[in-house]
């Protein structure tokens, strides 16, 4: 048995442990009902959108441009545009699936209109000697950008996926929460319930706690792993009533819905649950990691403020390279935070392609082994009753 | 199995506070360390632990050197065990709970946790939370803990600190069973008459450094040890001429020795006492408590003879 026995007991029957699990357990249950406040953005506005945009097109480009072949040919793809985006209008109004049940023989399927709809942008962009060229491509969708929605579009395909119109349905919310877990959040709730796990006994229990027969690094190793289950504990259960309130008061939606990743040479699309299991998977890894951090200082600190403020301003870090420019993809302040990395936002950021998910994993591996060195090292030193650490003489 | 101390220095800054230490302890002794408070007592304990920085010295146990490194330190900490400062207990943990901890971090058994508690009579309230113990309460937990660690080494740092006359015999004796059991154990205390009952050395300390032995069972010189006024004293100072080495504990405790008395002349001396109708008279040697007084308190000897010469 051991210690890790005593030291689940003494973490269990921590007032300030308790508080903090609960605190982020009902946050975390209740994601989903605090999302619903939040005001969104529709699909059905965004194509109605579209639909408006295209409209004033016709108004503010002089009829004389539409004259001549080119001139026609554009003329007839924006009328085609604007038939397409009315009938997407229509079914998504209709909150059917990709077409409407009563309608099929009038109105087609949303997922063959919104290709048709990209591929004749695309069209659009090539069109470099019509008179309003400027005008008309900039109310378009980058080519990138055209080249994910066909990608989107062969995905609902392929997995014969309806869209989705709803952004409150519970797949929706569920990957939002995730989002929100793994980002500061995390930095947050491992660094509040580790910041004085040595600090207590140093400062309370001293001569309880100080000479018995297991090193450090174990205990160390023992406290940062009971935190770590302690808190995916919590936040997997929370996840998992958070999604029932959605499924009970929402749409499902579906977990196989496309989530757009990057994976260091463009934009692919995963299911939803791949996407979660991604970002859980890496949240794990790096929750451990800050775990480590946090606990290891307390050892050092014992002072529980400054110990949250360094856990918590790691997580920013990596702004440092906003101002002064990266020197590699390989700098591990590069993947502190992990929906960035993963949905490709860094890379751009940084002008770095190869900032990628797998990269990431490794380099978490690599955060794990400095911290091994640095409190092996620092483990060597000796922990005064008092404050500070003493270098161990040579004797 | 054995501890040896060579040349432990301990300072703090510039400031010495143990300067080359000696020390050797074999199986089954009990040690006491006597000294007034601030002269090093729990720093020599923290030192041997290691739980502080020692600028010089080696810490051996069976002639095997433990140095400073962490896996030396560990090893140390399986055969030392440092007793707990009550102020330091998990107060939201029970007794038992601390007894079971210990036993279970050290030997990872605790069959012998319930034989403690009725040993140490804690039975009545080793279930409730420590949060609820009296001074004494937690000391004699804090003793437990230590037995149910049950290591070869126990260091024990103001031990009868808070108990009370019933249970500072209790432990006294639990500490002659563990010396019996082969343990080494060191104990700091200031009950002096105490550490008598159960110490076979004691240890002084004084200006960093050990500056007496008081060995119990070396034969030890004789002394009549007398209490008298300052008009007893005066007429006993006129009428007899006391031997070198007589010391007067506190003005008014004086130790006579008897060594280079002729057995006429300790009786005459005895019934010269008698007649003065003292208020005590007793025929001993010294104990830790008088060796105390004469150490750090206030004391003269007559020239000729000063106390380190006694015994060491």
């Amino acid at each position: 048995m051991g210690s890790a026995k005593w030291h689940w007991q003494k973490l269990l029957r921590d007032w300030k442990t308790r508080i903090i699990l609960v605190a982020f357990f009902l946050f975390f249950s209740s994601f989903s009902l605090f999302y619903r406040q939040q005001k969104l953005d529709l699909p059905l506005d965004q194509v109605r959108e579209q639909y408006r945009i295209t409209q004033q097109l016709f108004h503010i480009i002089p009829e004389t441009h539409f004259e001549g072949e080119l001139g026609e040919e554009v003329y007839d793809l924006l009328a085609q545009q604007q038939r397409l985006y009315g009938m997407q209008r229509y079914i998504l109004s209709e909150k059917e699936g990709n077409t409407v049940e009563a309608m099929v023989s009038v109105v087609d399927n949303y997922l063959d209109n919104g290709r048709i709809i990209a591929e004749n942008q695309l069209l659009l962009w090539e069109m470099t000697d019509f008179s309003s060229y400027t005008l008309l491509t900039s109310v378009l969708p980058d080519h990138e950008t055209l080249q994910q929605d066909l990608a989107f579009y062969q995905y609902l395909n392929d997995h014969q996926l309806n869209i989705e119109w709803n952004p409150y349905s519970a797949s929706q919310v569920f990957y939002q929460q995730v989002e929100l877990i793994v980002g500061v959040v995390l930095f947050l709730f491992a660094s509040l319930l580790a910041a004085d796990r040595f600090t207590q006994d140093q400062k309370k229990n001293w001569s309880v706690t100080q000479g018995i027969p297991i090193s450090w690094k174990k205990q160390w190793h023992q406290r940062s792993m009971q935190l770590w289950l302690l808190m995916w504990s919590v936040t997997v259960l929370g996840m998992g009533i958070s999604y029932a309130i959605s499924l009970w008061r929402e749409t499902a939606g579906s977990l196989w819905y496309p989530v757009a990743v990057y994976n260091g040479a463009g934009i692919e699309y995963v299911a939803t649950w791949q996407y979660i299991l991604l970002l859980v998977g890496l949240g794990m890894l790096l929750s451990y990691v800050i775990l480590l951090l946090a606990t290891g200082l307390s050892w050092i600190i014992r002072n529980i403020y400054l110990t949250i403020g360094l856990v918590v301003g790691v997580y920013f870090i990596p702004s440092i390279w906003q101002l002064v420019e990266p020197f590699s993809s390989w700098q591990p302040s590069l993947y502190l935070q992990i929906v960035p990395v993963v949905r490709g936002t860094s890379a751009e950021q940084f002008g770095l392609a190869s900032i990628t998910s797998w990269k990431m994993m490794l380099l978490l591996i690599v955060y794990l082994l400095i911290l091994e060195g640095i409190f092996t090292a620092v483990f060597n030193f000796i922990p005064t009753k008092t404050m500070g650490l003493k270098r161990r003489r040579a004797s | 199995m054995s501890l040896e101390v060579k040349g432990l220095t301990v300072s703090y800054e510039d400031r010495v506070v143990l300067d080359n230490i000696e020390l050797s302890l074999e199986n089954g002794q009990i040690i006491g360390l006597v000294a007034p408070n601030g002269t090093g007592k729990t720093s020599l304990f923290n030192a041997i632990m290691r739980f502080i920085p020692i600028r010089a010295g080696h810490i051996l146990i069976d002639d095997k050197e433990y140095k400073d490194t962490a896996k030396d330190v560990l090893e140390l900490h399986k055969k030392i065990t440092f007793f707990p400062d009550q102020a330091d207990l998990h107060e939201n943990f029970s007794g038992k709970e601390h007894i079971q901890m210990y036993a279970d971090i050290w030997k990872k058994d605790k069959s012998k946790v319930d034989a403690i508690i009725d040993r140490l009579q804690m039975r009545g309230y080793v279930g409730r939370k420590v949060e609820t113990y009296s001074l004494g309460m937690r000391q004699r937990l804090c003793f437990a803990m230590v037995i149910a660690a049950d290591t070869p080494i126990m260091l024990m740092d103001e031990v009868m600190n808070g108990l009370d006359p019933e249970n500072v015999n209790l432990v006294s004796k639990i500490l002659q069973e563990l010396k019996r059991e082969g343990k080494i154990i060191f104990v700091s205390s200031h009950l002096l008459d105490n550490l008598d009952e159960y110490a076979d050395r004691i240890l002084f300390l004084k200006d960093g450094g050990v500056h007496f032995v008081y060995d119990r069972y070396e034969a030890a010189e004789v002394y009549y040890k007398v209490l008298l006024d300052t008009g007893q004293q005066e007429k006993l100072f006129e009428k007899w001429e006391l031997p070198d080495g007589t010391i007067r504990l506190n003005q008014s405790k004086l130790c006579i020795p008897l060594t280079n008395y002729t057995n006429q002349q300790e009786l005459e001396l005895f019934q010269f006492l008698r007649g003065m109708n003292i208020e005590e008279l007793e025929v001993g040697s010294l104990g830790t408590s008088e060796y105390y007084t004469h150490l750090y308190g206030n004391s003269e000897s007559k020239p000729g003879r000063q106390l380190n010469e006694v015994k060491s």
